[in-house]
């Protein structure tokens, strides 16, 4: 069974993110990898040598862009410029679509430089639907909006999260990058359902999904991108993809980042997980049960509508 | 000069290993919170000195569920706690020379009152030590003038990296310039070159942070650099008094035979082979924009 996403974007296969510690490696080998995601921020408004090396990789790799600084929950107003540069961007690389996080950054002003988590409720579900129709419009592609890591719930959440953007990116026709890490490292610290979430997401909106690595401090998880994918995170990978088919894939590994070739074996391992049954072959029994161990959290009333 | 590069959500916070400040439990009865009372009550708490975080987290509860396996003030902890990391860890890369001299303890400590004085206001992390050396210069400290000029080289070293490439005036076409042509040709720097006068050695001083050399505070002394940057390397000269005075004159939009008289009445010792080895050096690094 699959769902194809509503804009029809093709499945571009495996990629992992362009960081500097592999700018070598990959202009010395051009390695086989599908794409190469950037975080559109480290090239925008730089004209040294970041784009220059943005532009050599262009030519042989598929670039996606993925931000971390549109701040799309904030109550500041939009920032165009901001906008401006992003679609120079999108222009340089012919982006069909751009990712950045349902969160804000910073209001008043100022920027904390973090995602900073959205309350779940109807008034933030209209107000980030709102931005997400104006920063569409302007971009001209359309927004995906990532699923965040979240260490905190607002007391007046009023939704879960997989309600809270089914009904976002209905009502504002926008896209969902599906982190499958950050659904698990949200679920263990809200406990909720990692695989009801994954189950009640619509799939018909998903066109995207994010890997990583995280750490367990034992009663949180902090989403740190400095570690292999886990087994639990492999087998929500693998529910994705018996759910929804498949979807452009990318291993994030942002900090302490080992070689190339060790990001690229996580990279390969997504890969395995479309020609086996990763649950059965790989993870076993234990990965299994560990994920329903965390289902016994606090449920939230869904469907919510909003407009 | 090390690159800044912002790595997706990744967070590294772990929780502190004392317990966070005790905070005040007096919940009043309100009523709902807007989205922008929520945002500007957690951006306090995120971002507000010390000294005001037990007011600031005085309402949790109002605003926070307890969690799964933590209470609201340990989940708020989590963001709390971040927030200087990135602070300093942005700063750090801008200005490690600088986070040398002041040790760790003292560096961190800065950038959290510079932060509370100059908060980032944009959505590159590339400009929040915009006003780090000016903050620098005020501080109540004997070194704050060395630390000054030091932060100074190395935000021009941060700018330059970031600057476009534009075509330099290359050796060669200088050399087909006509006598009219030098008469009046003014030679406008290219956005990756800069110009900068020190009262301290800072740009050995910084090398020296680079290779690991655990420099003292240098005495003063006067240094002339040109930052220029070439085939995307960036690159620190050290320019004789003559070659600064000359090359300030034309960073400053004066023709070429101008700032070449008022060379030789300054610095007479100056000779035309000299001076002829500086240009093509010059033009050899790319240090001026081709005309057109």
């Amino acid at each position: 069974m699959s769902i194809q996403n509503k804009w029809g974007f093709p499945d571009l296969g495996f990629g992992m993110g362009l960081r500097t510690v592999h700018y070598s490696h990959i202009l010395e080998h051009w390695p086989k990898v599908d794409f190469f995601e950037i975080i559109v921020e480290n090239y925008m408004g730089s004209g040294g040598r970041p784009i220059y090396l943005l532009e050599q990789i262009a030519e042989r790799y598929k670039i996606m862009l993925h931000g971390v600084s549109l701040s799309v929950g904030s109550t500041d107003p939009v920032d165009f410029e901001y906008l401006k540069l992003l679609k120079n961007l999108i222009g340089l690389v012919k982006a069909q679509w751009v990712s950045d996080h349902l969160c804000w950054t910073g209001i008043l002003g100022r920027n904390t430089h973090d995602l900073l988590p959205m309350p779940l409720t109807e008034e933030s579900l209209e107000h980030v639907s709102r931005r997400v129709k104006i920063i569409q419009d302007f971009l001209e592609v359309p927004l995906v909006l990532e699923n965040p890591s979240t260490y905190l719930e607002w007391a007046q959440d009023q939704i879960s999260e997989w309600d809270y953007l089914n009904a976002l990116t209905a009502s504002a026709d926008c896209g969902l990058l599906l982190d499958v890490n950050n659904v698990y490292v949200s679920s263990y610290n809200h406990g909720f359902s990692a695989q009801e979430y994954i189950q009640k997401i619509a799939g018909e909106r998903v066109v995207y999904h994010h890997l990583s690595g995280h750490s367990n401090n034992g009663t949180y998880i902090v989403d740190t991108h400095d570690d292999y994918v886990i087994d639990e995170v492999w087998a929500l990978y693998t529910q994705c993809f018996q759910r929804l088919g498949g979807r452009s894939t990318m291993v994030e590994w942002d900090a302490d980042i080992p070689a190339f070739e060790v990001v690229h074996a996580e990279v390969m391992k997504a890969a395995g997980c479309r020609t086996q049954n990763l649950s059965e072959q790989i993870l076993g029994e234990s990965s299994l049960r560990r994920l329903g161990a965390r289902e016994a959290g606090p449920r939230m009333p869904s469907e919510v509508k909003i407009g | 000069m090390a690159e800044r590069e912002v790595v997706s959500n990744a967070k590294g916070a772990v929780l502190p290993s004392r317990s966070p400040a005790p905070v005040r439990r007096e919940v009043r009865e309100t009523g709902i919170q807007t989205l922008r009372e929520q945002q500007a009550w957690l951006q306090n708490v995120v971002t507000c000195v010390p000294g005001r975080l037990v007011e600031a987290m005085s309402n949790t509860p109002q605003f926070i569920k307890e969690g799964y396996g933590l209470d609201p003030e340990s989940r708020l902890w989590i963001y709390r706690g971040m927030f200087p990391i990135r602070m300093v860890e942005s700063l750090q890369v801008d200005f490690p020379g600088v986070a040398y001299a002041l040790g760790a303890e003292v560096f961190e400590e800065l950038v959290m009152n510079y932060v509370e004085e100059h908060p980032s206001s944009s959505w590159t992390l590339n400009h929040l030590g915009l006003h780090f050396p000016a903050y620098l210069a005020k501080m109540k400290s004997r070194q704050r003038i060395f630390l000054h000029h030091l932060a100074l080289l190395e935000l021009n070293l941060a700018q330059v990296f970031d600057e476009p490439e534009v075509s330099a005036l290359t050796p060669e076409r200088l050399q087909t310039l006509s006598a009219g042509d030098w008469e009046n040709l003014v030679l406008e720097p290219r956005p990756t070159s800069r110009l900068l006068k020190f009262d301290y050695p800072v740009s050995h001083y910084l090398h020296q942070v680079d290779n690991d050399l655990e420099p003292r505070r240098p005495a003063k002394a006067y240094q002339r650099v040109l930052i220029l940057r070439k085939g995307f390397q960036m690159n620190r000269v050290i320019l004789p008094e003559g070659g600064y005075f000359i090359l300030k004159e034309l960073f400053a939009g004066k023709k070429l035979a101008k700032a070449i008289d008022k060379l030789v009445t300054r610095y007479p010792e100056v000779g035309p082979t000299e001076l002829q080895r500086w240009f093509h050096q010059w033009g050899d690094w790319g240090i001026f924009r081709a005309p057109g």
